[in-house]
């Protein structure tokens, strides 16, 4: 069936701001839709809160709101809008559960709007438990066996039913406490009838265990004319237990015999037939790794993570695919877009082994607990490709940017042979690491397997590369040994530094093209991967679209991380998309699947691929392109900056030399002294006896952070001599012969600036404040645009700085600049010669295409002749405020205390005529509860010392507004002495009932908690500040923050009231 | 275990003159056939045995080839197989509970060679191109001196006889008092055991025995099921089925039995470029307009049917190449790709689901 001639205008609901589960993955799918809808001629109306997505571009849509993802909201957007339909299964969770809830309740048939995609029994069946339960019963599709039990006995029987081991899960009981895996009969009665007992309302479920079997999921795709495919298998190498999106993954399969995989490949099409889902579906198995038995884990009727690997893996667009679906095609009339001549009613098949590995943020989390599990942790994700798993895991490693090349990593390298066997046992994000060094020094196979679970195949390929390291380090390093270590995906100086001996004739890498089919047609997809063969498709591909065209290439960002999100992305892609408007041809080079840049459609042609110099050393040499651009990609692509330079290459726009002037210390200080811009003091120390000395001849509170700093890693500020001495055993222990700066805190207002400059003018498109005053990270603050609160002279003096700074460093591109304005006087924290995190929203909201300008600017063009004028761009008549999202549920034993070192995962923004709304829509959009009663809510105040003063204001704005004040001794005799009424609470330690007892009693609707130190789990403000979390209760850990969100609640304002804005009309 | 480690040098050699260098593994003698690739990525065990491969060098585009081992005895698709198997890696150490051998040693005992560390995207990407082509491997370092004869040796190749044409003997696997006789034109043994498992008893016949004997078993049914079949003289086989069309019996035609019976209704045999191999290849039913994903293993297909014998039933959804026939004059249907042959599950291809009507009816 082609297009239905019902459908002409489409309401698109996005996923949201970035959290660790729901990520980028949905720009990705979203993006694609949304494009695939307008291909139709489709008015597309579009609702997310996420501003640094590609999605939210007025590109992408002919309406797009960036607004809270609520109900009401969603509601209103369809009542202005009257869309006829809505798009259900490519927000991720957030669109589907959305739909759900707008068409159960009537909302879509009263107002005419037909749902697209999964339909609400679809829905109903793969996202109810016990619908799902039935559904899969009655077409033979096995569960995981559980029953809701309420006495031993009945526990028992049960047991003998299904056998042991079991998983005992006591219900009501907070973080699992009272659970546990019983392997024999008597652990069964202990740990049952104590759940039991802990359990309120004395019940338990009895899951059978199948921790250890192996996870296999399978993407399929099906239409309105019941046509259904397979698009791809993935196994996971981490076996059940492991959250799918924390395990390392290979697709396709490699381990499953024709039977299973066809028993499992037959039961996803069995499922996704029987739930009639139209559209994209995944489905999650869990095999016994000795026995035919299996087990459905989870459906998921939409889009997902596993989708868009899916996607990148095969070359097969499911999402776009999907989105075609819902409004009409079937999957024989969609043309297959990589061969052009073939339909998207087929499997793909793969020449070739993907490996997709988890980037997690535990180096910025030092006191996270590591262990992984049913929780997902990772925020990010890279892919690899190769002709074996060994070198697709050997990519893989070095794409993750943990500084490792290969996988010995240097704390298992130290280990002896016991300590690793113990450490074999703990579940965490450098097990891979642990098992390699396990397997190197000699504990069998066998063993690992036996411990880990993890297949003997994908051990015995590991081995394969321990085997190389043994070969390398023996005896000549023959041409045929060379290439051999190549084909597993050693780099050049990783053969080198094994063989001992200099690799005489270095080989470049040649490039293989992903193609859904395994060359059986020949395929137009500019998408390719490297191996060491002798044929170069890439190369070919060149020389048989030969064009005059210079070719451009361009970095992206490497996999999503805490400080270095999806905004980076955003402009590499806008960056693509300018220099192909240009006339040029625009090549890019990244490793992330989950991401709009690597869609084989973005850029003339794509690169997936590691980038570390040797691998883009590679590209140059087939691309041999006209130019690169490093600016765009964050700290991923910057870093290439000095190697490209030293080889040689044009690095468009901004210098090397001038990228080195604002990073260098020295140069960057000389810099400073020669504009007349002050900086807060600072120095640089090795010791830990410099870093106190320096530090009280600076004098306290000081900002301390390790030289080669990225996005606040390891930034703190210490407000005495212990704190010094604290951060510096850390950074010592953790890395030998860094130098640590150290800096004169000043807790001023934080002002941020993105310009483009043309090397000779710059233009400002807005100047953003910060609530929160200077200390708490740049990403982590609720920053608002325009500024608000900045006098005219400091205007001024922002945009003399900013372009003495930029002139001076010759900028041509993009510059972002951070300022504290402390005492009525201006001074630069820091110049970032590159893109940053602000780029997608300020370029929304001003109308300023900022990606697009610089692009232009890095090819000669003058900023006078863009049409924006120079200096500081008029403001714009709607405010905006750009509110941080966490994903603390996510991770335990984080503190979420905020400070110099960046926590947020996402951000959202609210967009207003003024101020107060702007910032209400933010807070709401970042899912504080905005409460309209205070009678009978109260708000817990505990503060440090530094603090108190300060609170006394804040505390009585929130008393006018009728809420009860609670707060520990200190504090709460301090506000009472201030004729602010508050209740007494006990702290952890003085008995009972205490602070926590009354965060658990549900009375609180707020938390105000700083605290001079933090991140020890066992530091009772960390406590609070974890149990917030677990009863998601907002809790602000800064002053202004606090503020902020009183005055809010102050205006009374409701999501009903609130004016949505179209941003394509601003 | 490091394959390369004391692995034998071995060559491709193409009937176009060009030299493919690679390792030994599995039997080591040369060998000659024709030269095509396949795209599946699970089941080579089954792909080595399918006797629609008797004649060919099977390259495989999937890069690793034995990670879960072999089965003895038990996984194999019939007694015939593919003369040689081309790889990029093969896996020494496989992993999975069901197996019980390796894939080099389970070769070496089947007498299939192979060759490994090849770039078989480049080399399929050529069969793509150009078509497929007689090779062969050989063992012997190929030289400027050596070559002109080798490839006269290619060229003077002509193709094995297919085994299933030496065969006497009937096999006969009892299940109940119904009863289907099988034609063995290079029989799968998943068609026999998808009969069997539909509660067939199944006689596995000769091509040569007659329609009349054959009959005489009293079968309600006949499948006639095989692959390749070489440059046999295939008139008595055509005699036979034709006699056998005018028995009453339903009758399925599967890969070589579709195309004799294609030829019967009038059409021809036309060799494709590089074929349908794979287990990724979309057939559209053109009844109900479904498209279904099928596995495919050959490089002839049916042409120019007479539209007054024979409706084109199915049709490949890339190249619109037939795919499948129903009979006018008789009960008859007929299939290009392998059926799915599971039971107690939707098979999207409903084949057996069709031909258990048909014997019902």
């Amino acid at each position: 069936m082609p297009l239905r001639q019902d459908i002409k205008k489409v309401l698109v609901i996005g996923s949201g701001p970035i959290i660790i589960g729901q990520a980028a993955e949905f720009d990705y799918a979203g993006t694609q839709a949304c494009r695939a809808l307008k291909e139709e001629g489709l008015e597309v109306v579009l609702i997310n809160s996420n501003p640094a997505t590609i999605m939210t571009d007025k590109a992408m849509a002919d309406k797009v709101y960036i607004e809270p993802l609520t109900l009401d909201v969603v509601k209103r957007i369809i009542e202005i809008e009257k869309p006829d339909s809505v798009l259900s299964n490519l927000g991720g969770q957030t669109g589907l559960t959305f739909s759900m809830q707008l068409a159960k309740e009537g909302f879509l048939d009263a107002h005419g709007v037909k749902l697209l995609g999964s339909n609400v029994e679809t829905i109903d069946k793969a996202e109810d438990r016990q619908i799902f339960k039935d559904t899969m019963e009655a077409i033979g599709e096995p569960c995981i066996p559980s029953k809701v039990v309420e006495t031993l006995e009945d526990g028992q029987d049960f047991v003998k039913e299904i056998g042991l081991p079991v998983i005992i899960r006591p219900a009501f009981t907070m973080g699992g406490t009272g659970g546990g895996i019983a392997y024999t009969q008597e652990e069964f009665d202990e740990i049952a009838s104590n759940g039991l007992r802990l359990s309120p309302i004395t019940q338990i479920l009895v899951e059978k265990c199948i921790s250890g079997w192996k996870e296999i999921e399978f993407e399929v795709i099906r239409d309105s004319k019941k046509n259904i495919i397979t698009v791809c298998s993935m196994e996971n190498v981490d076996p059940v237990g492991v959250h799918t999106g924390d395990s390392i993954v290979v697709a396709p399969a490699v381990t499953l015999n024709p039977e299973e995989f066809s028993m499992l490949r037959k039961a996803a099409l069995n499922i996704v037939e029987e739930l009639g889902v139209e559209g994209g579906c995944n489905c999650q198995f869990a095999l016994h790794p000795t026995s035919k038995e299996y087990a459905v884990i989870e459906v998921n009727p939409r889009v997902s993570r596993s989708s868009a690997l899916a996607s990148k893996a095969t070359g097969y667009p499911i999402a776009k695919v999907a989105a075609k679906i819902a409004i009409g095609y079937t999957l024989d009339e969609i043309v297959n877009a990589v061969t052009g001549n073939t339909y998207a009613c087929f499997e793909p098949s793969v020449d070739y082994q993907v490996v997709k590995f988890p980037k997690w943020a535990f180096d910025k989390f030092v006191y996270a607990k590591r262990t992984l599990g049913t929780q997902m942790k990772a925020t990010g994700e890279v892919m690899s490709i190769g002709t074996s798993f060994e070198q697709a895991m050997m990519k893989a490693v070095r794409s993750v940017e943990l500084g490792l090349n290969d996988f010995n990593m240097p704390k298992f390298v130290e280990m002896d042979v016991e300590a690793l066997r113990k450490k074999l046992h703990d579940c965490d994000d450098e097990r891979i690491f642990c098992v390699y060094q396990a397997l190197k020094k000699g504990i069998s196979i066998d063993e690992v397997h036996e411990i880990t679970m993890i297949d003997n195949w994908f051990l015995s390929r590991l081995y394969n590369l321990i085997e190389m390291e043994h070969n390398l380090a023996d005896g000549e390093l023959t041409e045929e040994k060379y290439l051999r270590a190549k084909e597993l995906g050693f780099l050049n100086k990783t053969i080198e530094a094994f063989s001992g001996q200099k690799v005489e004739k270095p080989r470049y890498a040649t490039y293989k093209m992903v193609d859904t089919c395994a060359a059986e047609y020949k395929a137009e997809t500019p998408y390719f991967y490297s191996t060491f063969d002798e044929e170069n498709e890439a190369a070919q591909f060149i020389e048989e679209h030969k064009t005059d065209k210079k070719k451009i290439l361009v970095f992206g960002s490497g996999p999503i991380r805490i400080g270095q999100g999806i905004e980076f992305d955003y402009c590499s892609v806008h960056c693509v998309w300018a220099l192909k408007e240009l006339g040029y041809e625009a090549v890019i080079a990244n490793n992330n699947p989950e991401t709009v840049s690597t869609d084989f459609d973005t850029a003339n042609r794509l690169y997936f691929d590691p980038l570390t110099p040797e691998d883009v050393d590679s590209i140059l040499e087939t691309e041999k392109p006209y130019g690169v651009v490093v600016q765009f990609g964050g700290q991923t692509a910057i870093k290439l900056t000095k190697y490209l330079h030293d080889k040689g290459v044009n690095i468009l726009g901004t210098s090397a030399d001038s990228i080195d002037a604002a990073e260098d210390r020295e140069r960057f200080d000389a810099l400073l002294e020669k504009c007349g811009i002050p900086r807060p003091k600072g120095e640089t120390v090795l010791t830990k006896e410099q870093a106190v000395v320096v530090a009280e001849k600076l004098g306290y509170p000081v900002l301390l952070r390790p030289s080669y700093v990225l996005g606040g890693q390891n930034m703190i500020i210490a407000y005495n001599t212990q704190d010094v001495e604290e951060y510096m055993d850390v950074i010592t222990s953790h890395m030998k012969d860094n130098l640590v700066l150290i800096d004169k805190y000043m807790m001023g207002k934080e002002v941020e600036v993105d310009a483009i400059c043309d090397g000779e003018n710059f233009l400002i498109p807005g100047i953003m404040e910060h609530i929160e005053r200077a200390g708490i990270h740049s990403g982590d603050s609720i920053s608002v645009y325009p500024a608000q609160s900045l006098s005219q002279r400091i205007k001024r003096i922002l945009i003399d700085y900013t372009g003495k700074l930029a002139r001076e460093l010759k900028v041509v591109g993009l510059v972002n600049i951070q300022y504290v304005v402390y005492n009525d006087d201006v001074y630069v924290i820091e110049v970032n010669p590159r893109s940053s995190r602000t780029i997608p929203y300020i370029s929304k909201v001003t109308g300023v295409p900022m990606v697009d300008i610089a692009t232009r600017m890095m090819f000669g063009e003058k900023l006078v002749d863009q049409g924006y004028g120079v200096g500081l761009y008029p403001e714009s008549d709607h405010v905006a405020v750009k509110v941080p999202v966490f994903s603390f549920e996510k991770l335990h034993d984080v503190d979420t205390h905020l400070g110099p070192e960046m926590k947020s995962t996402g951000e959202v923004l609210g967009i207003a005529k003024t101020f107060e709304e702007a910032l209400y829509k933010g807070l709401v959009a970042a899912g504080y509860k905005m409460e309209d009663k205070a009678e009978g809510k109260g708000v817990l105040i505990s503060v440090r010392d530094s603090d108190k003063q300060e609170i006394i204001k804040i505390a009585e704005k929130f008393e006018n507004l009728g809420y009860d004040l609670y707060a520990t001794g200190g504090t709460a005799s301090l506000l009472n002495r201030n004729f602010v009424a508050t209740s007494i609470v006990k702290k952890i330690g003085e008995g009972e009932p205490n602070i926590m007892d009354l965060i658990n009693s549900g009375k609180l609707a707020y938390i105000i908690s700083t605290s001079k130190k933090g991140r020890q789990p066992q530091r009772h403000s960390v406590q609070l500040r974890r149990k917030a979390v677990e009863r998601s209760i907002p809790c602000l850990t800064a002053l202004d923050t606090a503020n902020a969100l009183a005055d809010s609640l102050k205006m009374n304002k409701k999501i009903t009231d609130v004016e949505l804005v179209n941003i394509a009309e601003i | 275990m490091d394959i390369y480690t004391n692995a034998q040098r071995a060559y491709l050699l193409l009937e176009d003159g060009s030299v493919v260098k690679g390792y030994s593994v599995g039997a080591k003698h040369d060998v000659f056939g024709e030269l095509v690739f396949n795209t599946s990525v699970v089941g080579f065990q089954q792909l080595l045995t399918d006797p629609a491969n008797e004649n060919n060098l099977l390259v495989d585009t999937f890069p690793m080839l034995g990670n879960y081992g072999v089965v003895e005895n038990e996984d194999d698709l019939s007694a015939a197989h593919a003369r040689a198997v081309i790889v990029r890696d093969w896996c020494p150490t496989p992993s999975n509970y069901k197996m019980t051998g390796r894939i080099d040693e389970w070769m070496e005992r089947k007498d299939i060679v192979g060759l490994f560390g090849v770039d078989t995207r480049a080399l399929t990407r050529k069969l793509r191109d150009h078509g497929v082509q007689k090779a062969m491997i050989t063992h012997k370092e190929i030289t400027e001196e050596n070559k002109a004869e080798l490839l006269e040796a290619i060229r003077a190749y002509d193709c094995v006889a297919p085994y299933w044409k030496e065969k006497n003997e009937m096999e006969i696997t009892p299940v109940s008092d119904r009863k289907v006789v099988v034609m063995d034109l290079g029989a799968r043994a998943d068609v026999v055991s998808a009969l069997n498992a539909r509660g067939f008893s199944t006689i596995v016949v000769p091509s040569t025995m007659s329609a009349e004997e054959m009959l005489s078993h009293e079968p309600e049914a006949i499948v006639i099921c095989g692959g390749y079949s070489g440059k046999a003289d295939l008139s008595k086989e055509l005699d036979t089925i034709a006699e056998l069309q005018k028995s009453g019996k339903a009758i399925l035609g599967i890969g070589l039995g579709h195309q004799l019976m294609g030829i019967l209704a009038g059409g021809k045999i036309e060799k494709m470029k590089a074929g349908h191999r794979g287990a990724n290849c979309p057939v559209t039913a053109l009844e109900s307009g479904r498209t279904f994903v099928s596995t495919q293993n050959h490089g002839d297909i049916v042409v120019d049917v007479d539209p007054a014998k024979a409706t084109v039933t199915h049709i490949n959804a890339n190249d619109k190449t037939c795919e499948g026939l129903s009979y006018k004059e008789f009960n008859g249907m007929s299939v290009q790709f392998i059926p799915e042959c599971e039971l107690g599950r939707r098979n999207f291809d409903g084949v057996y689901e069709a031909f258990m009507n048909m014997i019902e009816k």
